[in-house]
């Protein structure tokens, strides 16, 4: 007998709709799959044998013979035991072909007959609406992950017995519903967590929290510099909490990069809010960029329309760091392997800290006893191009007692946000159809349209291109910072005082080591 | 004796075996060979030699205990008609004592006077730069061969000295600037002066050797007093209680070298500045200490923009000046 089911094979962060056929004859007892499997896929035939026979399904030994299709894909992940197994059961004739063609099924399958959860689900459903289907059937666990995809049915998958249960219903009237997609976890989001780093918390540091401002608004990549204990992260943290929630465009791209990666936990409750990751300097290429024989994201991706925060910035391995400079201008990675191309959304806002030298408080140099030269090398452990593309750098102040005690009236992270909220507003409105969202996405070909800038701020930026020895680049990112503060400022010209303040973000780590 | 032998000699020498003999021919060969070589390039790169017993040699320099055997030297050597002053410090100073050294380096070249120093970073290089800027004659004195600048970073102190002053050292050229060259070459700074100021230095600095050696060759050692916290004026204060002369400002300093200004003083001539009442309020709060501008806004309570608007007109007035990134200093005194 003959039989078909589908399921789906996740690719990046896009899922392709596959056939698993299966074919039951007489001849040698023997279970053979083919179609590109990859070692884990191969497992399944294991998987699946002990789990129908340990549901109390006995099986009359037969050549079953299982075809992934189309086979030019290469199958990786785990998703395929549950199709599989259901393939094999309607081949022997167990249960009924109808509907398994209609329905999606994905799930991985334990000796016992339970079905596990996976990886991967969300792009799945989505992939499987597109497609026509109304119906998947997924791991109980996952059902949260499917339900945020609109208008599907959902059938929550506990063991194979269950499933083979559910579909014999199913079949039986097709009309009743079991699970609805539910619309709910749109809205969870709009809570922000983390009230314990607000802005309301940080004292004094009036130009760290301007930078901050900037940086939210505009979405500029952000250096902070200064002496061990300053605040930097609790700064990057504050960052996080000023930025407005994501679209729901967005939230859902994102959360398809947490379901490949099976970390869609992390994003249940908090589906609307920003992304906020500070790895760890140990981590390696792979595991920033995203990799592997089958790539996964990395933390580049899982920071997508969020904040990235390297804390101790120079403590980072060298090519960890250069592996950032791409993606920073293409907001996205490609990672081509021999199994294919895949591409990683990475937007991000690049928060960076570290001290300024080896001890910390230089310029202090009653404090500071670094010589010249290890503050040099302190500084050239990060490279030309990554400062370049650092927006803002602003330095963090060492705070004396008295600042810290004082209750003074600090301002919120939500007052904060909504400012910040309107100058992206502003923002929106004048890239309005263009597929440009902020200030640091400008294309040079569009500044002169976009940044109209008076006659004295010109004189200005040209006398500090030859004083700060800017590169084309960094000429370019002061014009875009300044247009960000005049949005700030609601002014449609970019005045010499925008520039001028621009200029105070820009070249720290040039001027400030560089004391002649 | 052995060495410069002959090898017929060395052929009678019954206990040294053939193989001995070969290599000690070898070696002969080898150092004529790169001698001539050394000479060869001495010659292209215009490094000149000058020894001891020569007319050109610094008089000043020939009458100290251990006097160098000869300098090497590109450039010119200095005038020993001429009053020398050597300007030494830390490498790692404030930004206050790069100023003064920088003005005592203007000073002194105004003045007609030579500036010695050792073209290190920090204190030595800015006193030298400043002489350069007024266009003073000032030679460093290098603790190794005279075609090696260092400490690299100070490539563009170095070629201006090629040109308009002197680069020497009694190492010969390619000679590695290892740690030990460097307090002998400090003899050779005090050797060449009349006398020393030290700007800045630490408890334990090599400025304060150069000090002493100043002391031993009988030169004026006069230093820069601090604050007595500051790191880098425990050197320098210490050496004034020790009974060094204390520089207080160039008038008294040439004053007491008996040197009488050659130019006419330009005070007269320098105009009044006046100052709005905000560019005062910043003025105000900003000393000798490098201040940032997070202090500044909280001192005096301005906005960013204003503050900055501010700074950039006392900037251009050239009162204050920007030592590091957005950390501001007095450069100048102002009468008020």
């Amino acid at each position: 007998m003959y039989s078909i089911v589908s399921t789906a094979v996740v690719c990046g962060i896009q899922s392709i709709l596959i056939q698993v056929e299966a074919d039951v004859c007489d001849g040698m007892p023997t279970f053979e799959m083919v179609g590109f499997l990859s070692s884990e896929v191969k497992e399944a035939k294991e998987r699946v044998r002990a789990a129908i026979r340990n549901s109390g399904i006995r099986l009359a030994p037969k050549k079953i013979t299982v075809n992934l299709y189309p086979a030019n894909l290469k199958k990786s992940g785990t998703v395929f035991d549950l199709p599989i197994a259901l393939a094999v059961l309607s081949a022997y004739g167990r249960i009924p072909q109808t509907y398994l063609e209609e329905i999606l099924f994905a799930g991985e399958i334990s000796l016992n007959g339970e079905i596990r959860p996976t990886s991967g689900i969300l792009p799945m459903v989505l992939a499987a609406r597109e497609a026509g289907k109304r119906t998947v059937c997924v791991p109980r666990e996952n059902v949260r992950e499917a339900q945020i995809v609109k208008e599907i049915i959902i059938l929550p998958a506990d063991s194979l017995l269950q499933v083979m249960e559910l579909i014999a219903k199913f079949s039986e009237d097709p009309s009743k519903e079991v699970l609805k997609s539910d619309n709910n976890i749109e809205e969870t989001g709009l809570k922000y967590h983390n009230t314990e780093y607000d802005f309301a918390a940080i004292h004094g540091q009036k130009i760290l929290k301007r930078a901050c401002e900037i940086a939210a608004s505009g979405r500029h990549n952000m250096l902070m510099l200064g002496s061990p204990g300053a605040g930097k992260t609790m700064a990057a943290r504050a960052v996080a909490t000023i930025l407005p929630p994501l679209t729901e465009e967005e939230a859902l791209e994102l959360a398809k990069v947490y379901s490949v990666t099976g970390l869609f936990e992390q994003r249940e409750d908090n589906f609307r809010e920003r992304p906020y990751r500070s790895p760890h300097h140990t981590i390696s290429v792979a595991g920033l960029a995203g990799g592997g024989a089958v790539p996964k994201p990395g933390e580049i991706s899982l920071a997508h329309k969020g904040v990235l925060f390297l804390d101790e910035l120079t403590e980072f391995q060298k090519p960890v760091l250069e592996v950032l400079r791409q993606p920073l201008e293409e907001r996205g990675i490609r990672l081509v392997r021999k199994s294919g191309t895949y591409f990683y959304p990475a937007d991000i806002m690049l928060i960076a800290a570290m001290n300024p030298c080896h001890c910390g408080y230089f310029p202090d140099r009653n404090r500071c006893k670094c010589s010249r030269t290890m503050i040099e090398r302190h500084l050239n452990k990060i490279s030309r191009p990554l400062l370049d593309r650092m927006d803002l750098c602003v330095e963090v102040q060492r705070l004396a007692l008295s600042d810290l005690t004082t209750k003074g009236m600090e301002e919120s992270s939500a007052q904060i946000r909504s400012r910040v909220e309107q100058t992206q507003h502003v923002q929106q409105q004048r890239f309005a159809g263009s597929g440009i969202l902020y200030n640091s996405q400008i294309p040079v070909s569009a500044i002169e349209k976009c940044c109209p800038m008076e006659p004295e701020g010109e004189t200005l930026l040209k006398e500090a291109f030859d004083h700060l020895e800017l590169t084309a680049r960094g000429y370019y990112r002061i014009i875009r910072v300044a247009r960000t503060i005049a949005d700030m400022e609601g002014t449609e010209q970019i005045c010499r005082s925008h520039i001028q303040e621009s200029l105070l973000y820009r070249g720290i780590d040039r001027k400030m080591w560089d004391w002649e | 004796m052995l060495f410069h032998a002959k090898s017929k000699t060395l052929e009678h020498i019954y206990f040294m075996t053939d193989k001995e003999r070969a290599g000690l021919m070898a070696a002969q060969e080898k150092s004529e060979l790169e001698l001539e070589q050394e000479w060869e390039y001495c010659m292209k790169n215009q490094i000149e030699l000058v020894l001891w017993h020569e007319e050109a040699f610094p008089a000043k320099l020939k009458n100290i205990y251990n006097p160098p055997y000869g300098l090497f030297y590109q450039g010119r050597l200095p005038d020993h008609r001429r009053k020398a002053i050597g300007v030494v410090g830390a490498r790692n100073c404030s930004a206050y004592g790069k100023i003064v050294a920088k003005k005592i380096g203007e000073g002194l070249a105004a003045a007609g006077i030579t500036v010695i120093s050792g073209m290190a970073a920090g204190i030595d290089g800015a006193a030298q730069k400043g002489a350069l800027n007024t266009d003073g004659y000032t030679c460093g004195v290098l603790g190794c061969g005279t075609n090696i600048c260092y400490p690299a970073s100070n490539r563009e102190l170095y070629q201006q000295l090629l040109q308009k002053g002197g680069i020497l050292s009694e190492y010969p050229p390619h000679t590695r600037p290892l740690a030990m060259y460097f307090p002998q070459r400090n003899r050779i700074i005090s050797g060449l002066s009349d006398g020393v100021i030290v700007v800045e230095a630490r408890e334990r600095s090599g400025s304060l050797i150069t000090a002493d050696f100043a002391l031993e060759q009988g030169r004026d050692v006069f230093a820069v007093p601090g604050r007595i916290f500051d790191t880098f004026s425990q050197g320098t204060n210490r050496l004034i209680s020790q009974g060094a002369g204390l520089f207080l400002n160039m008038e008294d300093f040439l004053k007491e070298m008996h040197i009488f200004m050659k130019t006419e003083d330009n005070s007269a001539g320098k105009e009044k500045i006046v100052l709005e009442n905000l560019e005062r309020l910043v003025y105000s709060c900003l000393d000798l200490t490098p201040r940032n501008l997070e202090t500044l806004m909280m001192e005096t309570g301005l906005t960013l923009g204003v503050l900055i608007e501010n700074l950039e007109v006392l900037q251009q007035r050239g009162i204050i000046s920007e030592v590091y990134k957005n950390y501001y200093i007095r450069s100048d005194t102002l009468d008020s």
